[in-house]
């Protein structure tokens, strides 16, 4: 268990260090209002944040385990994958400042995954797991590389490290919405009376979160 | 007895106990998060090597408080083939003090202690060896040899870690040895005796220290 408390502190330490997870902010800030406004109730509101994590949780592992099969590295996929990403968070923030809101609309969808407002965060965070991965993926496929050479047992236990470090990064996820619920009254309000000025913050947070990503992850490697 | 390589335990099974576990965690761990702009810095952790000596096997077997001086843990003896082609093992510079670096290419927070890592080599010139290891086993060599020279870490002998390696690493260190975002790293005496894994940003300053280094 000891290990694992590291991987949490480790994760908490990595949340300032690295912009992996800063795109998911606006985003989910996003998600939230849209799902307040529409007046969802406070219980699912509440879980948001735990299924956008674990909605990026799962990407991560599912992609550490496809590169592992392939016998790839993610820097054969990081190359092609990160400036896509990064270009699809500038085109959320550009949408976001001509009022166009892409995740509202997921509202209307006729998919039942996407339409309900757990769905949406689920898949939300299993769409934006990939832009994580310059701080999450070699250690994902350390854990399959080792499960490997050491057998299932040692798979499990790096699968395991690797939960609590995405827990310990990713922990301001799950407060956000737990923060909001209590107040859906009071922000259902507000958000009402500046819902223009919202979705203008969020989109030029995340050109802002995409210029970032392009200078810190792409334009180095 | 090996205290990093804790086994899988059935006990953390289902999404529900998971939360639950987390929670508490949270709840426990909150205050460890740092302040400050540079909090990987302040968050260095220290794990003693789990005694395995040479040969390996030994499972279970008594660990020495102290391990014996010049005697190779087995993850020194596996030999790797650097960015230049030359092969060798970390038990082969034995006679110098020699810094051992966990990292990974696409990892911001290598690629910013790597530069501190390569301060620290030039200034050391003969008088020490400097060691990147990079934990994606399938890395080619010659995109590490690119990486090494667009960033201009000269100084600092690359190589990628067979899977072999990486298992006694995390044998030795335990998971957190294979987790660049945490920088990790392991001093090595001159003597050959590996020190404790330590992770966050370092100085070039604290990093000839940790090698005996004026």
């Amino acid at each position: 268990m000891g290990e694992y408390l590291e991987a949490f502190a480790l994760g908490n330490a990595a949340i300032l260090g690295n912009v992996c997870m800063l795109p998911l902010y606006p985003g989910l800030f996003v998600l939230l209002a849209d799902r307040v406004e529409a007046g969802a109730s406070r219980r699912s509101i509440r879980w948001m944040g735990v299924l956008v994590l674990a909605g990026v949780l799962v990407a991560m592992i599912a992609l550490g385990g496809i590169v592992y099969l392939l016998s790839k590295t993610f820097s054969d996929v990081l190359g092609v994958l990160l400036p896509v990403m990064y270009a699809l968070v500038a085109v959320l923030g550009v949408l976001m400042i001509l009022d166009r809101n892409p995740l509202g609309r997921l509202r209307g969808a006729q998919v039942p995954l996407l339409s309900s407002p757990s769905g949406t965060a689920f898949t939300y965070g299993l769409a934006m797991g990939p832009l994580t991965l310059p701080c999450t993926g070699p250690l994902i496929i350390s854990a399959f590389v080792l499960g490997g050479v050491r057998g299932t047992g040692v798979l499990g236990d790096s699968l395991v490290y690797f939960l609590f470090f995405g827990l310990g990064f990713g922990w301001p996820l799950v407060l956000l919405p737990f923060l909001a619920a209590p107040a859906q009254a009071r922000l259902t309000r507000f958000l009402t009376s500046h819902h223009r000025g919202i979705t203008l913050l969020s989109g030029v947070l995340l050109l802002a979160v995409a210029f970032i990503g392009w200078w810190v992850d792409i334009r180095p490697n | 007895m090996n205290t990093a390589a804790t086994p899988a335990t059935p006990r953390i099974r289902g999404f529900r106990r998971v939360i639950v576990l987390c929670a508490g965690v949270v709840l426990f761990v909150a205050g460890c998060g740092e302040s400050g702009t540079d909090s990987s810095a302040e968050s260095t952790t220290t794990r003693p090597p789990a005694s395995q000596p040479a040969g390996g096997g030994a499972e279970g077997a008594p660990a020495p408080t102290t391990p014996e001086p010049a005697e190779l843990a087995a993850w020194q003896q596996i030999e790797v083939t650097d960015a230049n082609g030359e092969t060798f093992a970390i038990g082969d510079l034995v006679g110098r003090p020699v810094l051992v670096e966990n990292f990974a290419t696409w990892c911001g927070n290598c690629r910013k202690q790597l530069g501190d890592t390569q301060t620290a080599a030039a200034a050391a010139g003969e008088s020490a060896v400097f060691v990147a290891l990079s934990v994606e086993t399938e890395l080619d060599a010659s995109d590490m040899a690119e990486y090494a020279q667009q960033n201009g870490f000269t100084d600092i002998r690359f190589a990628v870690m067979s899977d072999d390696l990486l298992g006694a690493m995390y044998d030795a260190y335990g998971n957190t040895a294979l987790n660049p975002p945490s920088t990790p790293k392991i001093a090595v005496a001159s003597d050959g005796s590996a020190g404790e894994l330590v992770t966050g940003f370092e100085s070039p300053e604290k990093l000839r220290s940790a090698l005996g280094l004026s």
